[in-house]
C-alpha cells in the first residue's frame, strides 16, 4: 500500500519503494528512522541574507534521506528548536 | 479567551446549519423545492445559473475603476439559496467563499431590525463575521419573489484604502484592530433600492482614496442587479420551485462527488507547520500556523489549534481561515466538481482555538489576514493535503507541491504626472510560481491556486496611470522549488519613477523574507525567499542614455536599502532610486536527483535554473558544448551527492543533533 512517492506500507511497516528498506512500524514517525541532515537557507542559496537580519529565533531546511538508498524522502522548513513533525499517519 | 471588549460576542460569526438560524419570523424564507426535478431541465438550469455568475463578475470587473478589479481580479462573486448556503462560487479569490456566514450573520442579526426587504444592498467588512481583513469589502443582496426570501448574491472586491494607521490599510504599525481600517458590521447601504447616503458617507470618509471606493460601490449595485435580473427572468420562466431544487441538488451533487473521493483516500492524520516571520514593524518573532488534517470515512477534518497565539496584526478571524482551507481544497481535490460551497462544506470540519493566529479574538490586528493568517492557513494546507493526496495511486496526480509562498504587496503613496494624489499597489505577485505536481513541473509565474484568475496588471497600465518605468519584469532564476519535477519560477520586477519631482513613499508588506514558505514534498525542495530592496542613487541615468535596460539590479551600482517584512515606508525619488523585488516559486516535488538530466538541461538553456545550482543540487554536468549532459559526469556527480548525504546526516532515533552543514 502507498505511503507516499518513496514509501509504502508492507505488514505494517513503512519501507522504501526504492531499496526495499525498513524504517519503522505504520503508528512511529518514520522521520526518526530516516538519516537526517540539517543545513542554513543561506548555504544552500534559497536565502540571501542573515536571519538575524530579521528575526530572533533559528529556521532550518532539515532534510530526510534513506538510510539504504540515500534518496531524500522529505525536507521540512521548520523551527530549530522543534524536532521533526510526524507530518504522515496512516490509521 | 473571549475578548476583553463588552458584547464583541456577537460578531463572532459561524456557519450554521439552517435549523440553528434565528430569524425574525416576520421575513418569509422560500424553501419549496420541486421534488420532481427532470435531469435535463437540471443540467440546464444549473449551467444557467453558472453563466449568470460569469455575468456577475464580468459586471464588477467592468463597471469598477479600480486596478484591483478591472486588471488583477482580486475580488470574486456568488450565488447562494435563501440561507446562504453557496449554490455557485466564481473563479476569482476562492477564499471569499467564508461571505455564506455573513449572509446567516445578517439573517440573523438584521432580519428584524432593520429588516431585510426587497431592494436592499448590506455591506460588511468585518472579520469576525467573515472577511479576511478589512479591505475585503463584501455587499450582500437578498433577491426576493412573491414577497419570500428566494436567495442571495454576493459580491467581495479588495478595496484599496479603508483607512487606518496606513496607507492602503495594511496597518503593520497598529497594535491591534483601533488603529485599522473600519470595520463594518453589516449595513444597509441600499436600503429598497435607493442608495443611503448617510451611509455612503460613514463608508467612504476614514479611506485615503473615497473616489476608488465609490466607484467600486456603483459596481457592487450594477452587479447586484444584473444578477437580481436573470435570477428573477429564470424563476419566472421555470418556477421558483424548479429552480430551487437545481440549488439544492447542484449542493448535494458536489457533497456527493466530493465525499465518495475522500471516501477513496486511506484514512490517516497529515501534519504541516507554516511560519512568518515579524507580527508588525519592529517585532523580531517567528510565528505558526499547524495543521492536523484528518481523514475519517468521508470527511476530511481540519485542526488548526495547535497554532500560535495571536500576535500583531498578521491574524485572521476564523470565517476568512476557513475561507481559506476551502480555497484549497476546491482548487486541488475538488478542482473538477462544481463549487457549490454549501454541500462541499457539509465534508470539512474545522477547529481553531481562539486567540491563535488563524482564530483571532477581538480587538486582535487582522489587517493583513488575507495574506498573512489566512494565507498561512492555505499554505499549511496545501502542503498537508498535498502529503495525504500522494498517498492515494488514484488521487496523487491531484498533489500540488507548495504554491507562492507568499503574497507580496507593494503600496505606493504620492503626485502622480498628472499632479494628482495617487494612492495605489502593484500587485505583480499574483504571477507567483505555483508548486511542482506528483507527474510534471509546476507553472512558472503561473499564479496564485487560491485566484485562478488572478492576474498580474499589464506594465503599461501602471506606467500610463502612475509616474514609473518598469525597468524589467521576469521570471527568476533558480527559484522554483528543485525536484524530480521542479517548482514553478517566481517573477521579479524593478521600477524607478518617471516625470515626477515627487518623492512617493513606498510600503512592503511580505513575509518568507528569513526563510522560504513555498514547501516541497517528498524531497522536493522549497522555493527562494523573498528579495526586496531600494537601490538608492543608481547609476540608471548612464544606462538609459546609452538606450540600455538592464535585466536585474545587480547590473547596477548604488546604496542597498534592504526592506524589512512588515512596511517602514523608504521614500523613493527620481534620482536614480530603484525598488526591486523577487516574490517567490513553487516548491518542487521528489528528490532533485531524480530529475531526468535532459529536463535539467532545457531548464539551463531558458534559465529557469543556472548551470551551477544544476551541479550542486540536480547533480547535472553539462558537455563543453553547453548545450548537452554529460551523462557520465551526471551520475559519478550524483553518486557524490549520495555520499554527502550517506557522510553529514544522522538517524535521530539514534544520534545526538549536530551542527548545521555546510
Amino acid at each position: 500500500m502507498r505511503f507516499d512517492e518513496y514509501l509504502q506500507l508492507e505488514d505494517e511497516n513503512i519501507v522504501c519503494r526504492k531499496c526495499g528498506h525498513v524504517y519503522c512500524s505504520k503508528e512511529e514517525n518514520y522521520k526518526l528512522y530516516a538519516r537526517e541532515m540539517v543545513r542554513n537557507f543561506t548555504d544552500v542559496g534559497l536565502v540571501n541574507r542573515p536571519q538575524h537580519e530579521l528575526m530572533d529565533r533559528q529556521v532550518i531546511f532539515r532534510q530526510f534521506f534513506c538510510p539504504g538508498c540515500f534518496t531524500n524522502i522529505e525536507n521540512e522548513t521548520i523551527l530549530a528548536d522543534e524536532g521533526p513533525i510526524h507530518d504522515k499517519q496512516l490509521t | 479567551m473571549p475578548s476583553w471588549v463588552y458584547g464583541a460576542d456577537r460578531f463572532e460569526a459561524h456557519d450554521k446549519p439552517r435549523e440553528e438560524l434565528k430569524i425574525d419570523p416576520e421575513l418569509k424564507l422560500h424553501t419549496d423545492a420541486d421534488p420532481g426535478l427532470d435531469p435535463v431541465t437540471y443540467e440546464v438550469l444549473r449551467h444557467r445559473i453558472w453563466q449568470i455568475n460569469d455575468e456577475q463578475f464580468m459586471t464588477i470587473s467592468r463597471v469598477s475603476g479600480s486596478s484591483i478589479a478591472t486588471e488583477i481580479n482580486d475580488f470574486n462573486v456568488g450565488i447562494t439559496d435563501e440561507v446562504g448556503d453557496i449554490v455557485i462560487m466564481g473563479s476569482g479569490i476562492v477564499w471569499h467563499c467564508n461571505g455564506d456566514q455573513a449572509i446567516k450573520w445578517v439573517l440573523e442579526n438584521r432580519s428584524e431590525n432593520p429588516g431585510i426587504a426587497d431592494g436592499d444592498l448590506f455591506l460588511t467588512n468585518d472579520p469576525w463575521i467573515h472577511a479576511n481583513h478589512q479591505n475585503d469589502v463584501t455587499v450582500l443582496q437578498p433577491i426576493f419573489y412573491n414577497g419570500e426570501l428566494f436567495c442571495w448574491s454576493l459580491a467581495a472586491v479588495h478595496q484599496v484604502d479603508v483607512g487606518g494607521i496606513n496607507p492602503g490599510s495594511f496597518c503593520f504599525n497598529a497594535p491591534d484592530v483601533f488603529s485599522e481600517g473600519n470595520v463594518f458590521p453589516a449595513m444597509k447601504i441600499v436600503e429598497g433600492g435607493e442608495l443611503r447616503k448617510d451611509m455612503e458617507d460613514l463608508y467612504l470618509r476614514r479611506s485615503r482614496t473615497p473616489e476608488l471606493l465609490a466607484l467600486d460601490l456603483r459596481a457592487f449595485i450594477a452587479s447586484a442587479n444584473v444578477t437580481k435580473r436573470r435570477i428573477l427572468e429564470m424563476v419566472e420562466r421555470y418556477g421558483a420551485s424548479t429552480v430551487k431544487a437545481v440549488m439544492r441538488r447542484t449542493m448535494d451533487e458536489s457533497e456527493m462527488l466530493l465525499r465518495e473521493r475522500i471516501k477513496e483516500l486511506p484514512d490517516g492524520i497529515w501534519r504541516s507547520e507554516e511560519y512568518q516571520e515579524q507580527s508588525m514593524a519592529g517585532d523580531r518573532g517567528v510565528y505558526a500556523v499547524r495543521l492536523a488534517i484528518e481523514k475519517k470515512d468521508d470527511t476530511l477534518h481540519f485542526d488548526f489549534s495547535a497554532s500560535d497565539e495571536q500576535a500583531g496584526m498578521i491574524n485572521s478571524a476564523r470565517g476568512g481561515s476557513r475561507g481559506g482551507a476551502t480555497a484549497i481544497v476546491l482548487a486541488t481535490l475538488a478542482s473538477d466538481i462544481p463549487w457549490a460551497v454549501g454541500g462541499i462544506k457539509r465534508a470539512l470540519k474545522f477547529n481553531f482555538k481562539p486567540g491563535t493566529v488563524p482564530c483571532a479574538d477581538y480587538p486582535g490586528g487582522v489587517s493583513a489576514g488575507s495574506i498573512s493568517g489566512v494565507y498561512m492557513v492555505c499554505n499549511a494546507t496545501i502542503v498537508a493535503m498535498a502529503k495525504m493526496l500522494s498517498s492515494s495511486d488514484k488521487w496523487r496526480h491531484k498533489v500540488i507541491s507548495g504554491s507562492e509562498g507568499s503574497w507580496a504587496v507593494m503600496y505606493f503613496a504620492g503626485i502622480d504626472q498628472y499632479g494628482n494624489p495617487a494612492v495605489n499597489i502593484v500587485m505583480d505577485a499574483l504571477a507567483a510560481g505555483i508548486g511542482a505536481r506528483s507527474w510534471k513541473d509546476g507553472d512558472d509565474t503561473g499564479g496564485i491556486l487560491e485566484a485562478p484568475i488572478g492576474q498580474m496588471a499589464n506594465v503599461e497600465y501602471y506606467e500610463s496611470y502612475y509616474p514609473f518605468i518598469y525597468l524589467y519584469r521576469r521570471e527568476e532564476t533558480d527559484s522554483g522549488g528543485a525536484g524530480m519535477f521542479r517548482g514553478g519560477c517566481g517573477g521579479c520586477l524593478g521600477l524607478m519613477l518617471h516625470d515626477t519631482d515627487v518623492p512617493f513613499a513606498w510600503q512592503w508588506f511580505v513575509y518568507g523574507m528569513g526563510f522560504p514558505t513555498s514547501n516541497g514534498l517528498c524531497g522536493g525542495w522549497p522555493t527562494k525567499a523573498v528579495e526586496a530592496m531600494i537601490l538608492r542613487g543608481s547609476n540608471i541615468q548612464a544606462h538609459l542614455d546609452r538606450s540600455e535596460l538592464p535585466a536585474d539590479v545587480t547590473e547596477l551600482r548604488g546604496e542597498h536599502l534592504l526592506f524589512q517584512t512588515k512596511g517602514a515606508y523608504e521614500q523613493v525619488r527620481q534620482n536614480g532610486d530603484i525598488f526591486h523585488c523577487y516574490y517567490q516559486g513553487g516548491a518542487g516535488y521528489g528528490d532533485p536527483i531524480d530529475r531526468d538530466p535532459e529536463r535539467v538541461l532545457r531548464d539551463i538553456l531558458n534559465r529557469w535554473v543556472s548551470e551551477e545550482f544544476a551541479y550542486e543540487v540536480y547533480g547535472v554536468v553539462l558537455e563543453h558544448d553547453k548545450e548537452s549532459v554529460d551523462l557520465e559526469a551526471t551520475e559519478r556527480r550524483r553518486e557524490e551527492i549520495r555520499s554527502f548525504r550517506r557522510e553529514h546526516s544522522r538517524t535521530p532515533q539514534l544520534e545526538p543533533a549536530g551542527e548545521a552543514v555546510t
